[in-house]
């Protein structure tokens, strides 16, 4: 009964494990790069769940500020890998991660 | 109570949208599934006290993230853009078979560790903008300096991999 109605730090663990378990699951099976920095995305949100939740169980507000510096880089990937990503298009003329063999033997 | 209701609500639409997110086709619809699944995010982090990253969340993930994806994708023409996505095939059903099981060992270690304990009460200024202004700008000012030198170094790295005369044009 206190299981269901009261939210206690291993409920967001285990949203935040099963976020990283579908962004993984994304990652290994979809092959439009784009999509695969969307699955990135995800489980780099996963791993900021955990801390808001260890924030919380700690009662510790730096935390936070890690979440926040986890985003600052989370954008600056994204836009260092969309802008590969266009310079690849412009290249290759594809986003197929599967078509781009350019370093296999 | 309503703690609890709202946080099973937005969980269950968040692993919905991602499951959206990694399974449409479309590269859009999956743009979009994944803004709708950081929203839902954002509302559980309301649900954990931390309004500011919940904010921080909406306005830069949601906002400006994803609408620099949905740019790309439609950058790039629709149909270079839908790549060869196969059907389930055995090295996919393995790669789903290792995820679910790593996602069993990991709930069964928060389980086994957290238990089902309540949060313990927060102090009264947690989570407030002031104190995170202290830990951003006074005791993790290094790390917020840099991590400015990181996004400037990302801003040159951007324009050069965009500028013509450096990227894609040795055809």
């Amino acid at each position: 009964m206190t299981a269901m109605t009261t939210i206690g730090l291993s409920h967001y663990l285990i949203l935040s494990a099963a976020l990283f378990a579908i962004g993984l699951i994304g990652l290994t099976t979809r092959r439009n790069i784009i999509v695969l920095f969307m699955c990135v995305e995800l489980m780099l949100n996963s791993a900021n769940l955990t801390i808001l939740a260890y924030a919380r169980q700690f009662g510790d507000s730096d935390f936070h500020a890690a979440a926040l510096f986890v985003m600052v880089i989370a954008a600056s990937e994204a836009a260092l890998g969309l802008a590969m990503v266009v310079a690849m298009f412009r290249y290759r003329g594809t986003v197929d991660s599967d078509k781009l063999t350019i370093l296999k033997g | 109570m309503i703690n609890a209701a709202v946080f099973y609500l937005f969980a269950f639409l968040s692993v919905i949208a991602a499951v959206f997110t990694i399974s449409f086709a479309s590269p859009v619809k999956s743009a979009i599934s994944m803004i709708f699944c950081l929203f839902c995010l954002a509302v559980i982090y309301f649900t954990l006290g931390a309004h500011f990253v919940g904010i921080i969340q909406i306005l830069v993930y949601a906002g400006a993230i994803m609408v620099l994806f949905l740019f790309v994708i439609m950058l790039l023409e629709k149909r270079d853009c839908e790549s060869s996505e196969s059907a389930i095939t055995p090295a996919k059903s393995i790669s789903i078979v290792i995820a679910a099981t790593l996602f069993t060992a990991m709930a069964a270690a928060f389980l086994a560790s957290a238990g089902h304990l309540e949060f313990p009460a927060a102090p009264d200024s947690y989570g407030s903008i002031k104190v995170l202004a202290g830990s951003i700008f006074h005791r993790y000012i290094f790390a917020f300096e840099a991590l400015s030198v990181l996004v400037l170094a990302a801003i040159i790295g951007v324009t050069l991999l965009a500028s013509k005369d450096t990227a894609g044009d040795k055809k």
